[in-house]
């Protein structure tokens, strides 16, 4: 299947209009993306992309396809000025421009040729060529150990996150349950201290 | 009482000090004040640095990057303290909000302060300078001279627009009325707002050309850090101004050095600024990098890493100047892509970058960048030398098993292509051993066990059997290519009857025309070393009914039966299809092919895709076939292929990392989950969500510059190793 020009020029444009959503919960769904964004323009469709080779624990990305681009470009600094969570906190979405590699239906490039050839051992370029072969798998390799870097980092923070919310959290239990059996207000007459009282 | 008394006693102690030691007053200007007690200047020397009326310079904030003024009146009160007025410009940071839709002209570019109200100047004491700054203006007004290629490069900053402090708009034109300074007229524009003549400033830049440098390092880099915090620069931002009141820097704070104490990662970067500005001028390195390891020291491991990392980045010596350059080039593209980076450790001279990173715990992903950068390092430092040897071996043993592979690979190679010259006699046996020693190769999705059964192996041979004879014949036949076209539509009905049973018609194959067998005599020759155009592959008539599967069904069982391959190096512009057309072409076997599409940590060059065969021998025989010989892929890239398994699910992930849920609410809230559709809101600032959802974003900030950094680095290897071709 050829692609015309026009095309891709439409595909082009669709991915214009399109925002990658990466950082979503696993438990966060098409219809769940979809009305959380719909408060920043008309929201056409949502895909997740399919996560095979990486570990299951970063996050789905989807791709979220809007009406115009101008929307897009909204949906894209709001998200980037302020934090915005869906189903869950307080780990925001990072929202950027789609690119026409992520998405799996593509279409072809118009007039994109692909030549190959094979090599063998008497061939000049042999040995570069298996010098790229082998780099490229040693990258693969310090990719692969990075993006597990990257999740322990986010591992580490949650964790930390989580302490520091339960202390705050039981900080605030401590102070409601003061306030609600009345020793705050007894206390501070007794110190001559005034309290805010919003019950009253 | 007293204790006032004592407080005022000591900093005029202090300026007895400094008097005597590195404050000399300028030229005079001219007596002022009520009772003509205020002496003006026209410069002064602090700290071996000569600063001028109009002259740039960076003023000390508390934990924060330096302000960045233009002197404008200089003057000794009776009481000898000494003030300037100073006249603001904007970064990029600082007004970040204000900037939506505005095009920067460049990284760092800042903004004349202008218009009324607060923030347009303010009168500090003489001692919150930090340094001198080299601001250039490149404004095109025909009163401005100026600047050269060379100087815009070097400088510090550029400016040639304004800030409206009261409307809070950025000024394009240069205005005759920029702040409504006191008498400004247009000679006061040209002498204070444009370039100066040469004759004035050459000699500022040579001279402080090293410690410019550094200051450039230091604050163009810390340009990015106030980027990330531009939504907490937001917040500060009516707060920052007011604090740029008289004699509210404290003296002490400035001459002192260092500070010992465990600090924030911004206070870092001031303090590091403090002592790189202060004792740039002197060769003190070894000071330097002595106190700043001390900060380093009180920063915390996250810090490090991100600091380690920035600090690689800076490694490019900054006193050379022909490599200034490309120092600042490489910075320039990874600030535009690096969103921001807490405590750069910001230090001058590689020597103090170096011994930052001796006193970090070592993290493997650093050292391996620091590897790497250690190629453009021309200063080869000591410590450096450390963290290769413990990034090495922290490398090793991941590497080792890659790299033990290697060596054998090459000599596997040879021997089966001399294999290929042979009529095929001792395939068999070669294969064999081809296939043990390809378990060696250590890529990690490769079951050695299952490589040792030499399945198919007379299919294998039969197959090498048929291409080599092809080969042969081709070459024989090289003037004949009707011959060709009936040999090659031959070996396409028999792999096409083989293939029948393939349901290789996924979704957006089904839209594929079918093409007959005369199209094929299109393709060139494909014998060795020849290239061949990659055209839609022949599809066989009878499956254009036979719905394929979903690529899901289709990936689990090959999944399962082991004959999933995993091809990297792609043009990651390629679509499922015309990998599945590269690998019939090539290898003369059908497939099904699913692109993997991009992430935000994809690599960006070399595109990865999943391949199903039907049968694990076919598999063997197609991987085999591009691990021995190389399929260059439009004369750039040869295609690497290895087995690969799915990563087992371990259960699906019922929530991702930093999705925090209170305890004993958490009964609660699963009940309302359930319940509600979605839960999707905006933090608002002053929660403590708030905060916690900013540190999740420095996070993927950070997260973000390292794979950048990565993938820039590999690509650089790439081409390099690249054009030897």
């Amino acid at each position: 299947m050829e692609t015309s020009d026009k095309e891709y020029a439409a595909f082009g444009e669709k991915v214009k209009r399109t925002i990658f959503i990466d950082n979503l919960s696993p438990v966060a769904t098409e219809a769940v993306v979809k009305a959380a964004l719909d408060q920043f323009g008309n929201v056409i469709q949502v895909k997740f992309i399919p996560n095979y080779l990486e570990p299951k624990n970063i996050g789905q990305a989807a791709l979220v396809e809007v009406e115009n681009a101008d929307q897009a470009k909204t949906i894209i600094t709001e998200l980037s000025n302020s934090p915005f969570m869906i189903c869950g906190m307080p780990r925001p979405v990072r929202a950027r421009a789609a690119e026409a590699e992520m998405f799996d239906d593509r279409p072809r490039k118009p007039g994109s040729k692909i030549v190959c050839r094979w090599l063998d051992s008497s061939d000049p370029d042999f040995e570069v060529a298996n010098k790229i072969k082998l780099t490229v798998r040693k990258q693969a390799e310090e990719s692969k150990f990075l993006l597990k870097h990257q999740l322990e980092e986010e591992e580490n923070l949650s964790k930390k996150q989580t302490e520091t919310l339960n202390a705050s959290y039981k900080k605030f239990e401590i102070i409601e349950s003061v306030v609600s059996n009345r020793v705050a207000t007894r206390l501070a007459e007794r110190y001559r201290v005034r309290v805010a009282d919003t019950e009253q | 009482m007293a204790l006032a008394e004592a407080v005022k006693v000591e900093p005029s102690a202090d300026l007895e000090n400094d008097e005597e030691v590195n404050f000399v007053w300028g030229r005079k200007r001219g007596i002022g004040g009520k009772r003509k007690e205020v002496q003006f200047y026209e410069s002064f020397t602090y700290d071996d640095v000569e600063y001028a009326l109009y002259d740039c310079v960076y003023m000390h904030k508390e934990g924060q990057l330096p302000y960045i003024g233009k002197i404008i009146k200089i003057w000794e009160n009776p009481d000898k303290s000494r003030k300037i007025k100073v006249h603001w410009f904007f970064r990029l940071s600082e007004i970040l909000y204000h900037l939506k839709g505005v095009k920067v002209a460049a990284e760092n570019e800042i903004f004349l302060a202008s218009g009324e109200g607060t923030g347009l100047a303010n009168v500090n004491p003489l001692e919150a300078i930090a340094g001198k700054c080299n601001v250039v203006c490149i404004s095109e007004d025909n009163r401005n001279p100026q600047p050269s290629e060379e100087e815009v490069k070097t400088a510090d900053f550029v400016f040639y627009r304004a800030f409206d402090v009261g409307k809070c708009s950025i000024l394009d034109k240069m205005d005759d009325k920029v702040g409504g300074l006191d008498g400004m007229c247009l000679s006061s524009l040209v002498k204070y707002v444009f370039n100066r003549k040469e004759s004035q400033k050459a000699s500022h830049v040579l001279k402080h050309a090293s410690d410019q440098n550094g200051d450039n390092n230091a604050v163009e880099f810390q340009a990015t850090t106030k980027e990330s915090f531009g939504l907490k620069a937001l917040n500060d931002l009516g707060t920052f101004k007011a604090s740029h009141l008289d004699g509210k820097i404290d003296v002490d704070a400035q001459s002192s050095l260092v500070r010992q104490d465990a600090l924030q990662r911004e206070t870092n970067v001031s303090r590091v600024n403090k002592e790189t500005t202060k004792k740039a001028n002197s060769a003190s390195g070894e000071q330097n990098s002595h106190d700043v390891s001390r900060v380093a020291k009180a920063a915390g491991k996250l810090s490090h890493i991100v600091g380690k990392s920035d600090v690689n980045v800076q490694t490019s010596p900054v006193r050379q100047d022909p490599l200034h350059g490309d120092a600042n080039d490489s910075r320039v593209k990874q600030q535009s892509a690096m969103k921001g980076n807490p405590a750069p450790v910001q230090i001058v001279n590689s020597t103090t970058t170096t011994v930052v990173h001796k006193q970090n715990t070592i993290s493997e992903e650093n050292a391996r960048c620091k590897t790497k950068n250690e190629k453009d390092d021309k200063k080869v430092n000591k410590p450096p030398i450390n963290l290769v040897e413990a990034g090495e071996t922290g490398k090793s043993p991941k590497d080792l098993g890659v790299l033990d592979g290697r060596p054998s690979n090459r000599i596997k190679v040879n021997d089966s292509v001399i294999l290929s010259e042979d009529k095929g006699v001792n395939s068999v046996e070669k294969s064999t051993v081809c296939r043990n020693e390809k378990k060696v190769l250590g890529t990690s999705a490769v079951p050695s066990e299952e490589r040792k059964k030499s399945v198919d192996s007379k299919d294998s041979a039969g197959g090498l059997d048929k291409n080599m004879k092809i080969r042969k014949d081709s070459a024989a036949l090289d003037s004949r290519p009707s011959k060709k076209a009936n040999i090659d539509a031959r070996k396409v009905q028999e792999d096409r009857d083989k293939s029948n049973m393939l349901g290789k018609r996924a979704d957006n194959l089904g839209k594929l025309p079918k093409l007959s067998t005369g199209t094929s005599p299109k393709e060139v020759e494909r014998t060795e070393g020849k290239s061949f155009e990659v055209t839609r592959r022949p599809v066989a008539e009878s499956s254009k009914w036979f719905k394929a599967p979903p690529w899901e069904e289709v990936m689990q069982t090959a999944n399962e039966q082991g004959t999933l391959i995993l091809l990297e190096n792609l043009n990651p512009e390629y679509t499922s299809g015309e990998v599945e057309d590269i690998i019939w072409h090539a290898c003369r076997e059908n497939c099904t092919t699913k692109m993997v599409q991009r992430t935000a940590f994809s690599s960006p060059y070399s595109g990865r895709a999943l391949v199903a065969f039907k049968t694990r021998g076919v598999a063997e025989r197609v991987t085999k076939k591009l691990a021995d010989g190389c399929l260059m892929v439009s004369n750039q890239r040869p295609l690497v292929a290895s087995f690969v398994s799915l990563p087992k699910t371990e259960g699906n992930a019922s929530s991702l990392a930093g999705h925090l849920c209170v305890d004993k609410l958490r009964l609660q809230l699963q009940r309302e989950m359930r319940e509600a559709v979605s839960t999707s809101h905006c933090s608002q600032p002053n929660t403590i969500e708030y905060e916690m959802a900013n540190e999740w974003r420095l996070l993927q900030a950070r997260s973000d510059s390292w794979w950048n950094r990565l993938y820039k680095q590999q690509k650089e290897d790439l081409t390099k190793i690249a054009s030897g071709l």
